[in-house]
């Protein structure tokens, strides 16, 4: 492209070059010949004109002195032709040099007459002679002056003429240089149109689609621009980058919400789901919340290690992921040892009753130990209801924390529902040993 | 430091003084040829040259001195460095381009002969077989006599107004020289009683027109001199001066 632009540029740089020298010969060739030849001729004109005036001055007169003046310089003027006349310029004043000496002859003739007829009676002859002389001289240098004339327009002409090609070339010369540049401009703006702003465009479009998530879509045909198509790649490199990023983070955000060990959610998503269920609660339906601790989980991890007592910890959170029965459970990892459920209860009765169902549930547990032991364990469960939807989450827990304190205190491997803890000492759904 | 500077000031403005000053150049003529170039009775030098001279030098802004110089040895001068130019008339001769840079011409002319115009029609060689022709010494006419009129007789005199004498005083029949020259001869009181004889000489060897001339190898000053005579041409100056000696353009 570099190239095609400077080729055009030296071309243009050259034609013009050429056609300025050419005036400029053509200049000089004019201020050399035709101008000094313009001089001549008008110098001719005035030496004719000089010419005339001291003829008409030499017939006029009738001193002898003067007319002989006036003849002498008429003869040294016709002498001057020589240098730089025509022909017809030549002759014509050696013609009327001689023109001239008839015509002071013949003044000379008349005035001899008029001494012989002051001293004769003879009659006077009028001679016409100086007339006709100085007629027939008047009628040459007429004829030299119309040459002279001619002479000069001709060569004004021939000047003038010269100029106007010369300037009818440059003009040419012009208009299709300022053209071809202009055309080659348009077609730039389109080609640029096509192979830069497209590509560009697309590429915008495609970052545009990284944004919102949406698939990408590679140019049909590739921009011829190198850098552009680089940039395009780019692009889509970036978008798939993205979108793994993007996958990466849901992925980490499912971990951030789940339980490496038991599978069972995290604490986050624990709070965000009982949150989500005691909005929901209304008194047919409330939120029970049972917490789940297994007793003397310490000694089995100092008994028989911590990797059986992770086994313990896995085995109940198998039984808790598949409990049955339950409205909307969620089953959670509450801490170290602590297991939490949250589900839709019906009524507190119903959450006390499935509680004491899970405790027998947990002790029947089994779980083999690392070293091949039958292990078997069991737990408390603090419970706690809601039906009002304006509760706190936290309070609930609360309340459930200090049920399963009280279940602690107990003696374990029991229930102790809140509502009864405060009030009612003697209600039936005390704390069961089983 | 503060005297390097008054010294670099010093060169500064001796070197721009020097580049102000004007050009001076040495202008030889002859004298004795009039009217282009006479001492008149107060001693003044005069004439078409002069002017001529002084209009070129003011076109090349130069200031300009003349002095005279007997015509024989006016080209060893120039060469011998006593003046820069010579404005005096001066024919074109092969010899003397050889010695000297001419320019280009500055009026034109013919040789012609003068005298007595009723005894004298013709003016070919065999015609004036015997006839006693002045000239003056060291002129082209003078040359072309000798060459051209071999069967008359060739008195040479001094100088132009010698040659004239001669005539005169019926110690030479015809007197040849320039035809503008011997014009202005004829208009005198002298010179009424003569005319042209014949037509006027032109030949190859008789070429009238008047150089300036500079020294040999001087070429960067004929040119200016050659520009400078086309100025005063083109602006009116010559013309003007030519208006006050001639009845016409001797061009």
């Amino acid at each position: 492209m570099l190239a095609v632009v400077v080729a055009y540029c030296a071309v243009a740089a050259i034609g013009a070059a050429f056609l300025l020298t050419r005036i400029e010969h053509e200049a000089i060739e004019t201020r050399e010949k035709q101008i000094p030849l313009i001089l001549s001729q008008t110098r001719n004109a005035v030496k004719i004109e000089r010419m005339s005036s001291l003829v008409r001055a030499v017939f006029l007169t009738n001193d002898r002195r003067l007319e002989r003046q006036l003849q002498l310089q008429i003869q040294a003027l016709a002498q001057g032709f020589g240098f730089d006349g025509s022909p017809i310029l030549i002759d014509g004043s050696k013609k009327v040099a001689g023109l001239a000496k008839s015509i002071v002859s013949a003044h000379q003739q008349r005035r001899d007459q008029a001494v012989e007829r002051a001293g004769g009676q003879k009659e006077p002859s009028q001679s016409l002679a100086d007339l006709s002389a100085y007629e027939e001289a008047m009628r040459i240098i007429e004829k030299m002056a119309k040459e002279t004339s001619d002479n000069s327009a001709f060569v004004a002409d021939d000047i003038a003429a010269g100029i106007q090609e010369r300037a009818v070339e440059v003009r040419y010369l012009v208009i299709v240089f300022l053209t071809i540049p202009a055309i080659l401009v348009a077609m730039l703006l389109a080609l640029a149109r096509r192979h830069l702003t497209a590509p560009i465009v697309a590429a915008i479009v495609n970052l545009d689609r990284i944004e919102k998530d949406q698939v990408l879509k590679a140019a049909t045909d590739r921009p011829k621009l190198k850098e552009l198509a680089l940039i395009g790649d780019a692009i889509i490199s970036y978008g798939s980058t993205a979108s793994e990023l993007r996958r990466t983070n849901l992925v980490l955000q499912v971990l951030a919400e789940k339980d490496p060990l038991t599978g069972l959610a995290n604490r986050r998503m624990f709070e965000k789901f009982l949150a989500a269920s005691i909005l929901r609660s209304t008194s047919e339906t409330g939120t029970a919340i049972l917490l789940i601790d297994i007793d003397h989980f310490k000694a089995i991890n100092d008994r028989f290690g911590h990797p059986t007592g992770d086994r313990c910890l896995k085995s109940l959170s198998d039984l808790l992921a598949t409990i049955p029965d339950l409205s909307n459970p969620l089953a959670a990892r509450f801490g170290g040892e602590e297991f939490v459920v949250v589900y839709d209860a019906p009524s507190a009765d119903h959450a006390a009753e499935y509680a004491r169902f899970l405790c027998k549930k947990i002790a029947q547990l089994e779980t083999t130990g690392v070293d091949g032991n039958t292990i078997r364990f069991t737990g408390s469960v603090g419970v706690s209801f809601t039906t009002s939807s304006a509760d706190d989450p936290s309070d609930l827990l609360e309340k459930a924390d200090r049920a399963l304190y009280a279940a602690k205190r107990s003696g374990r491997d029991c229930v102790v529902a809140y509502g009864e803890l405060s009030n009612d000492a003697t209600s039936g759904a005390r704390a069961n040993r089983i | 430091m503060m005297r390097t500077s008054v010294i670099a000031i010093v060169a500064l403005l001796t070197a721009m003084s020097a580049a102000n000053a004007a050009e001076r150049l040495r202008i030889a003529t002859e004298g004795a040829y009039p009217p282009f170039n006479l001492i008149d009775q107060n001693g003044t030098l005069k004439g078409f040259d002069v002017d001529i001279a002084k209009a070129l030098c003011e076109q090349l802004k130069s200031e300009c001195t003349f002095q005279t110089v007997e015509w024989p040895k006016i080209i060893d001068g120039l060469e011998a460095d006593k003046y820069d130019l010579i404005v005096a008339s001066m024919a074109y001769t092969k010899e003397r381009a050889a010695r000297v840079e001419f320019s280009a011409p500055y009026y034109r002319s013919h040789s012609v002969l003068v005298g007595d115009a009723d005894k004298f029609t013709d003016s070919s060689p065999t015609a004036l077989a015997g006839v006693r022709i002045a000239a003056a010494e060291g002129t082209i006419q003078a040359d072309y006599v000798k060459q051209a009129y071999t069967q008359s007789v060739l008195v040479l005199a001094k100088d132009q107004p010698s040659a004239q004498q001669l005539l005169e005083e019926k110690k030479a029949d015809l007197l040849i020289g320039d035809a503008i020259e011997l014009l202005s001869f004829m208009e005198t009181e002298k010179g009424s009683v003569y005319g042209y004889v014949g037509d006027p000489i032109s030949s190859e060897f008789l070429q009238s027109s008047a150089h300036i001339a500079a020294q040999k190898g001087n070429v960067e000053l004929i040119a200016r001199v050659n520009d400078a005579l086309k100025q005063i041409k083109l602006n009116g100056v010559y013309d003007k001066i030519n208006d006050q000696y001639f009845p016409f353009s001797i061009y």
